[in-house]
C-alpha cells in the first residue's frame, strides 16, 4: 500500500476516535507494520497534518483544519438540480438549453418538470425535488404566490430555491429581467409610434409578478400622454393561442383599437396573427426578444418593438446565487434584475435572438 | 525533517500537491509540474492515490480541487456546511462566525466563516486558543452532564500535559444552569457569544466586533442560537 493511502488509513483513525492515540494504538487499529506507522505519524507531523502531544500521541494537526475549511470554500458540489417550469414554451426551453450547460459545467444532473400552468403541480414538483434530496431548486413561476408550503420545506431541508422570472414567495432569491423597465421601453416604443395619441390595448399574462411589473412599466410610460387611452385589457396566458383569444375579444368589442402591449411575445404573436387575418395594421408591442416576434419586426409588423429578456443570462445569474446558497454564503442581493433592451426596426437586424 | 532524509517522501510531496491545490497555485497536472518541479510520472501517481483517497477531486473541466474526505476527516458529524448555512441570515450579516470544539484545556477552531467587520484577533481553521478564553468552551462544557464535561476535558490532558489543576481551572467554567447564549470578554480573543450545537461536540461562536451596538449584538445571539438549533 503506497504511503499516502496508509496516511489517509492513519488520518481516518484518529478522526473517528475523536482523541489523541498513541503509536502502539494506531499501530493495532490500522493493521500496519509498527515503522511503518511511525514513519507515517512523523511525516504527518512535519506537515502539520498531525500535531505530536508531549505524551506522544497524535491529534489532528492545524493544517487538516485549513485543508478540510479550503474543501469546503471551493464548495459542496452540487450533484442534482432541480427545475420546474411553466410549459415547453420556446422561453423556457432556452432556459433548460441553458441550465443544461451549467449542469454539465458542474458534473451535475438535472431533473426538469413541466408544471403545466399549474401551481399545485409546481408545489408538488418542489416537494418530490426535496424529498429527492436534490443541492438546488430552480423554478420559474406558474404563479407567485401557491407555493409557500413547498418552499418551506425545502428551507427545512437546507435545499435552496431560486426563482427565476419572477419572484416567488418563500424562494431565497429571485433572478429576473428588470420587468417594469421592460414594461416600460415597450409602452415607450408604442407611445412613438402612435405619436402620443391612441385608443390601446393591454393583454396581460399568468399571474406573476413579472406580469403586473410589466404593466405597471407600460402603463408609467404611457401615463404622461394624456391622448393615449387604455380602452381594454385582457389575459393571456404563455402561448400564441391564448393571444389570439384575447384579440378576437378585445376586437369584438373594441374594433377601432389602435395599438396593442402584450406581456410576452408569444401573447404578440397570437394578436399578430388575428390582426393579419383581419388585414389590420394595428402596432404591437412585447416583452420578450423571442426569435418569432424579432422576425416580425424585422419583416415589418405588426409587431413592432419587444423588450428583450435572456434567458442564458437569467439562469447563469439564478446558478451563481443557488451555488453561493448551497455552499452556506450569506447572498447580499437575493433579489437581482437583468436590464432588458428595446429591440425594434433600427436594431432588429443587428440582434441575435434566443430561441 | 525534510523531504530528502525522510521515510515518507511521498506523504510530503501529496501535503505540497494539496496546499498547492487548495491554495489556487496549481490547480492542474502541468501546472503542479512546474510549480513543484516533479517529474510527470510521479505527480500523476501523487494524484491518482490523493484522488482514490478523496483528497482530491478533478472537476468535469479538469480542475483539481480538495476533496470532501478532508472535510469529513475534521468533520465527523458532517455539520460544518449546514450550520454555517443556517447562520446566513440579515442579522449576522457580515459577522465571523467559528465553529469550535474543546480540546483539553482548549478550543480548536473546526471552521472559520470571515465576516467584514475588525476583530482583535481573526481566528483561523486549526487555530487553537486557551478555553479560559473562549465563550465556546463554556457553552459546550455547560451543554453537558459533569461526568461527560470531564471527560471532555481529560480525553486530552495527557497530549497536552495539563496537570490536574489546568483540568479543574477548565472545568471551572462550566456553567450548572444551562443557558441559549455564553459570553466571554479577553483582550487577546476579544468578545464572543457561544450557543452549543446540540447533539455534536461542537459550539457555534459569534465574534462580536469592538464597539457593536447592543441591539444589534442582542439580534445576533438570537439569530446565532437559532442556528445552533435548527441547522
Amino acid at each position: 500500500m503506497p504511503a499516502l493511502r496508509r496516511a489517509a488509513v492513519v488520518l481516518q483513525q484518529i478522526s473517528d476516535s475523536g482523541r489523541p492515540m498513541s503509536l502502539a494504538e494506531l499501530t493495532q487499529r490500522t493493521g500496519l507494520p509498527k515503522s511503518s506507522v511511525m514513519g507515517i505519524c512523523h511525516a504527518l507531523a512535519d506537515e502539520n497534518l498531525l500535531a505530536r502531544g508531549v505524551d506522544g500521541t497524535y491529534a489532528l494537526g492545524s493544517r487538516l483544519f485549513e485543508l478540510a475549511s479550503a474543501a469546503r470554500a471551493h464548495g459542496l458540489p452540487i450533484g442534482d438540480i432541480g427545475f420546474s417550469y411553466p410549459v415547453a414554451e420556446s422561453f423556457f426551453v432556452a432556459e433548460i438549453d441553458a441550465l443544461r450547460a451549467e449542469a454539465d459545467r458542474l458534473g451535475a444532473r438535472l431533473h426538469v418538470h413541466a408544471a403545466k400552468e399549474d401551481r399545485r403541480t409546481q408545489s408538488r414538483q418542489i416537494v418530490e425535488f426535496v424529498s429527492a434530496g436534490v443541492d438546488l431548486i430552480l423554478v420559474e413561476p406558474v404563479a407567485t404566490d401557491g407555493l409557500e408550503d413547498a418552499c418551506a420545506q425545502a428551507r427545512a431541508a437546507r435545499i435552496p430555491v431560486v426563482a427565476i422570472g419572477s419572484a416567488v414567495s418563500g424562494a431565497d432569491a429571485v433572478v429576473a429581467t428588470d420587468n417594469t423597465k421592460a414594461g416600460f421601453l415597450a409602452g415607450s416604443a408604442l407611445v412613438a409610434r402612435l405619436g402620443g395619441r391612441g385608443r390601446v390595448a393591454v393583454v396581460g399574462g399568468i399571474p406573476i409578478t413579472a406580469n403586473s411589473d410589466r404593466i405597471a412599466g407600460f402603463l408609467a410610460a404611457i401615463a404622461p400622454h394624456q391622448r393615449i387611452e387604455v380602452v381594454a385589457t385582457s389575459y393571456g396566458e404563455l402561448d400564441a393561442k391564448s393571444g389570439r383569444r384575447a384579440a378576437a375579444e378585445i376586437l369584438a368589442a373594441n374594433p377601432a383599437v389602435d395599438g396593442f402591449f402584450a406581456a410576452n411575445d408569444q401573447i404578440a404573436i397570437g394578436i399578430s396573427r388575428v390582426l393579419r387575418g383581419r388585414k389590420l395594421s394595428v402596432p404591437i408591442v412585447g416583452v420578450d426578444g423571442a426569435r418569432n416576434a424579432v422576425e416580425e419586426i424585422r419583416a415589418g409588423g405588426p409587431i413592432v418593438a419587444t423588450a428583450t429578456q435572456d434567458p442564458a443570462a437569467l439562469v447563469r445569474a439564478a446558478m451563481d446565487i443557488g451555488i453561493a446558497l448551497h455552499g452556506g454564503a450569506h447572498v447580499a442581493r437575493p433579489s437581482r434584475y437583468l436590464a432588458p433592451k428595446l429591440i425594434d426596426a433600427h436594431n432588429a437586424a443587428d440582434y441575435q435572438p434566443w430561441g | 525533517m525534510g523531504i530528502a532524509d525522510s521515510r515518507t517522501p511521498a506523504v510530503h510531496r501529496g501535503a505540497r500537491i494539496l496546499d498547492a491545490v487548495s491554495s489556487g497555485a496549481a490547480t492542474t497536472p502541468s501546472g503542479l509540474i512546474a510549480l513543484l518541479e516533479l517529474p510527470k510520472s510521479s505527480i500523476a501517481d501523487l494524484l491518482g492515490t490523493l484522488e482514490d483517497v478523496g483528497f482530491l477531486t478533478r472537476r468535469v473541466d479538469g480542475a483539481l480541487h480538495p476533496g470532501s474526505r478532508l472535510s469529513d476527516l475534521a468533520d465527523p458529524e458532517s455539520v460544518v456546511q449546514n450550520l454555517f448555512r443556517a447562520c446566513a441570515t440579515p442579522d449576522l450579516e457580515g459577522h465571523t462566525i467559528s465553529l469550535v470544539r474543546l480540546f483539553g484545556n482548549q478550543i480548536v477552531f473546526v471552521d472559520v466563516h470571515l465576516g467584514r467587520l475588525p476583530l482583535p484577533l481573526t481566528p483561523r481553521p486549526g487555530q487553537r486558543a486557551e478555553a479560559t478564553e473562549c465563550a465556546g468552551a463554556t457553552a459546550i462544557l455547560s451543554a453537558l452532564p459533569a461526568d461527560d464535561a470531564a471527560a471532555a476535558v481529560s480525553a486530552a490532558a495527557r497530549h497536552l500535559g495539563l496537570t490536574d489543576d489546568d483540568v479543574r481551572r477548565c472545568l471551572d467554567l462550566r456553567h450548572r444552569r444551562r443557558r441559549k447564549v455564553y459570553e466571554s470578554q479577553s483582550a487577546q480573543m476579544g468578545r464572543q457569544l457561544a450557543c452549543p450545537v446540540p447533539g455534536t461536540p461542537y459550539a457555534l461562536t459569534l465574534h462580536v466586533p469592538r464597539g457593536w451596538p447592543e441591539p444589534a449584538v442582542a439580534k445576533a445571539a438570537r439569530a446565532l442560537h437559532a442556528a445552533a438549533q435548527d441547522y
